[in-house]
Order: structure tokens, then sequence, then C-alpha cells
């Protein structure tokens, strides 16, 4: 597997908690979410060619959760006049901010990963 | 809670990754004063495209560190004014900052001392608003710990070096690691340590091996032909110039090519062979003249012009010390070698080469 494929498959992994965040934790619409999933998939692989990001695929996860975050938290920023009342989860969520709460799901990805462990 | 609303940054993809080498290619083959022009055409505020320039850019900072820098101006002044948008999330301060860093670095190369520093102070305030600023923020302190090197802050290097490399290993850079310890192998050699230089870029060169940096590797070996070369080493000095002149050419790497010749004059110098010597720094002289590398072309004036008077060839000499003159002028190079200068440019106004002051002059400029 080349650098290119193991890139594709850290985001497919990450891709279900991705999308639950951005639904969920931050109220986006379903076919915007599938937008910004796309554009973080492009920045994603250029991310990974970056000079500093010369490192296993594995370990550039974090930095997709966060940026992924950030992606749901502007666009829940960019709305919030707009659409319908802020749910109590899309408040936390803006609340804490998109550090925190990529740290929640990392947490979960890597409790995940540990189960999944033999 | 309240608040403005702020458009969410939705951009089209244009350029998919595999076109955008040759993209990049194309564009970096237009000239500049046609380029912002052709804008549109070109791609040029396309994200992918200008991720393959910078690729493009920074390998060729050693080799053709002139270019490097004008494209490197021109792509961060294209992105910043008027202010662009420029692909996903962080990528627009990536790219500043990218561009910046790259025309730091190749600026560092040609000895623009003053450039190198401010170009690297751009660089870092963009990096601060990327994700993983610290692995970039520790790219930057490199090109400035190498700056220290430029101007003979030795102490500081080996002080530092050991520390950055430490930090790169940590974020998991390996060849950034390799690269502190050039540094630190070239202060050594600097003061005269040639044992512990030789013994930090024989390390190097392993470690270059194992990671598969053909690069580093050739760099290495360089260095180590010119460690050999000065303790009069010949055997040594010549096995690892076949070995660095082997890569270079696979890699074209003429920075590397032009500094193996001047360490292979040096050799034939010490070695009392006059002619050949003059051969090979001419050679190196014609290549640092190409690619732009003043501060190298203004130094093997200088040693060309003590061979010539060591021949006993004054109007050459002095031929070759008044060529360099300007360049050194110009660059500001070798502040402390401001008294060394000033002997040297007495002494070309009487007409008597004062030949320990051109010597103390070309010293400062034995590095790398």
């Amino acid at each position: 597997m080349n650098r290119d494929e193991e890139i594709a498959l850290v985001f497919a992994r990450a891709l279900e908690t991705i999308d639950g965040a951005l639904t969920t934790l931050y109220g986006v619409p379903r076919d915007d979410a599938t937008k910004i999933e796309q554009g973080l998939l492009d920045w994603f692989r250029r991310y990974a060619r970056r000079p500093g990001s010369a490192r296993p695929p594995s370990s550039l996860r974090t930095d997709l959760i966060i940026m992924a975050c950030r992606a749901g938290h502007v666009y829940s920023v960019a709305q919030f006049d707009q659409g319908p009342a802020a749910s109590e989860i899309r408040e936390r969520s803006l609340a804490l901010g998109p550090e925190v709460m990529a740290k929640e799901l990392l947490d979960g990805l890597e409790k995940r990963d540990g189960e999944r462990e033999p | 809670m309240s608040g403005n609303v702020v458009q969410f940054p939705w951009r089209p993809k244009r350029l998919e990754h595999r076109d955008s080498r040759p993209a990049a290619e194309r564009a970096l083959a237009v000239p500049i004063v046609d380029r912002a022009q052709r804008a549109d055409d070109l791609n040029l505020d396309d994200a992918e495209l200008l991720l393959s320039a910078a690729e493009l850019l920074l390998s060729r900072v050693q080799t053709a560190p002139a270019a490097s820098r004008e494209d490197a101006i021109f792509f961060y002044r294209f992105i910043e004014e008027p202010p662009r948008e420029i692909g996903l999330h962080d990528e627009r301060d990536y790219y500043l900052g990218e561009f910046a860093l790259i025309a730091g670095a190749a600026s560092r190369v040609l000895f623009r001392i003053e450039e190198a520093r401010t170009w690297l102070q751009r660089s870092e305030a963009h990096f601060a608003l990327v994700q993983n600023a610290n692995a970039h923020w520790a790219r930057v302190a490199y090109q400035r710990l190498a700056l220290l090197i430029e101007e003979r802050q030795l102490t500081q290097v080996l002080e530092l070096a050991p520390m950055w490399a430490i930090t790169f290993t940590k974020l998991e850079m390996a060849e950034d690691a390799l690269k502190c310890r050039f540094l630190e192998g070239l202060a050594y050699s600097e003061l005269g340590k040639l044992d512990r230089a030789i013994e930090v870029f024989t390390s190097i060169a392993s470690e270059a091996s194992k990671i598969g940096s053909e690069r580093l590797l050739a760099q290495a070996f360089n260095n180590l032909v010119g460690f050999y070369a000065d303790l009069g080493n010949e055997e040594q000095a010549l096995s690892y110039a076949a070995k660095a002149l082997q890569l270079q050419k696979r890699l074209k790497d003429r920075v590397g090519f032009a500094k193996l010749q001047w360490s292979i004059g040096d050799l034939l110098r010490k070695k009392g062979k006059p002619a050949p010597a003059l051969e090979s720094y001419r050679q190196a002289q014609a290549e640092a003249r190409e690619i732009g590398l003043r501060g190298d072309l203004a130094a093997l004036h200088l040693v060309i012009a003590d061979l010539l008077l060591e021949a006993g060839q004054e109007a050459q000499a002095e031929w070759e010390i008044r060529a360099a003159l300007p360049i050194i002028d110009e660059e500001k190079m070798v502040p402390e070698g401001i008294a060394a200068l000033s002997l040297l440019r007495e002494s070309l106004r009487r007409r008597q080469i004062d030949k320990q002051a051109l010597r103390d002059l070309h010293g400062y400029f034995q590095e790398k």
C-alpha cells in the first residue's frame, strides 16, 4: 500500500466519526455535511504531502479530526442566525470549541481502536 | 448568542492531484513578468498547483537558489496581494508560510542574510495559523540555525542544533533531525575540530542511508571530502568524492557539484598541484556563477587570487580580487571580516596585495 492509499484509508476509517460530528454535534444538514467531508478529504490529501507532515499516516488522524471540528464550528457559526434555534448539543459544541470537541472524538476513536485489538 | 453571518469557505476543486505537477512545471516555465496576467489559464490560485509548485521550489533551493527565490517571492506576493482565497481551511496561511520559508532558505543560500531573516519572520507569522504549526516553526528554526552558521555564531549552533535534532525526532521528522546534525558537524569543522566533524558526518551518512535520503547522503559525502582534503588524506577524500559525484549526477545537484570541485581544488593544492587545482576551482566558479551562488563565487575569486599570487601572477590575482569585492560589498558579506577587507582594499590601492588579509578574508568564507 503506498502513502496515498494509506492516507485514504485513514480518512475512510475516521469518516463515520467525522460525519457524526458534523451532523449531530454541529447540526450540519446532510448535503452540506457531504460537501464538507469531500473538502476535508481533498485538504487531508494535500496536508499529508506538506513537509511538516512526513509522519506515518495513522498519526495524522488527530489533525484530521481537529480540522473536521474546526470546519463544523465555522459552518455552524456561519449559519447561526439563519437556521432554526440551535440544539443543546450544538450550543455545547460551539461553547466548548473545536479543540475540546476533537479531543472527545479522538478519545472515543482510541477506545474503539483498543477494543478492536485482539 | 448572536453574531455576524460568516461565509463558509466552499471552493470548487479544479486540478486533480495527478495533473498538479505538470501544471506547476508549466506555470514555473512562464516568465515571472507574464505569469500573473495568465493566472486563470495557469490555475495559479489552485491549492493542488500551489502545493506542487512549493514542492518543486523547495527541491531546487540548493540547486537553483536564485530562481527558487524569485519564484517563491512571486507566489507569496500573488497570494498575499490582492488577498486571494486559496484552498480550504488553513491552506492560504500554509502557502504564505511555505513560500516565505522557501524565499528565506534560498536567500540564505545566496548569502542575502538580512533578506533571509525577514522572510523567515514572515514565514513564522503565517505558520502560527496553520494546523501542526510546531512542525513548521521547527523548520523555520532550522533555517535560523543555518543562518547562525553563515554568521559564524558557532557556539550557539553547537548548543542549539542537538536540541532541535531531538525536537525533530520527537515530531517524527527524521530528515530534518539529520539536517540539524549537519549544522553541528559544520560548526565543529569551522572551529577546526575536524576529527569531531568527521565523526558527526560519518554517523550522518550512515543514518541518511538508513532512512533512504540520497540528498543528505550526497551532502554528507561532500563534506567528508572537504575534511579529509583539509587533513591531506587524499585516499579517503577521493574515495568519498567518487561516491558524492555519483549521487550528485543522479540528483542533478549543482550546488553539491560546485562544492565538490572546490574541495578537490583544495586537495590538489595541498598536494602541490597548482595547475589542476586551478582547473578545479574554475569549474566550481563557473558552476557557482551559473546557479547564482554569490557567496561561493566571491570566495572562489579570493581563493583563486591566493593561488595565483603563490604562482607569482600578481596581475591576474588582482583581477580576481577586484571581481570579488563588489559582490562582498553588495551582499554585506563577512561582517567579521571587515578589517581584513579594508586591509585588502588598501593594499590593492597600493598595487601590493596583502596576502595575509586575502587569506583572512577567504578564510571567512570557507564553510559548508
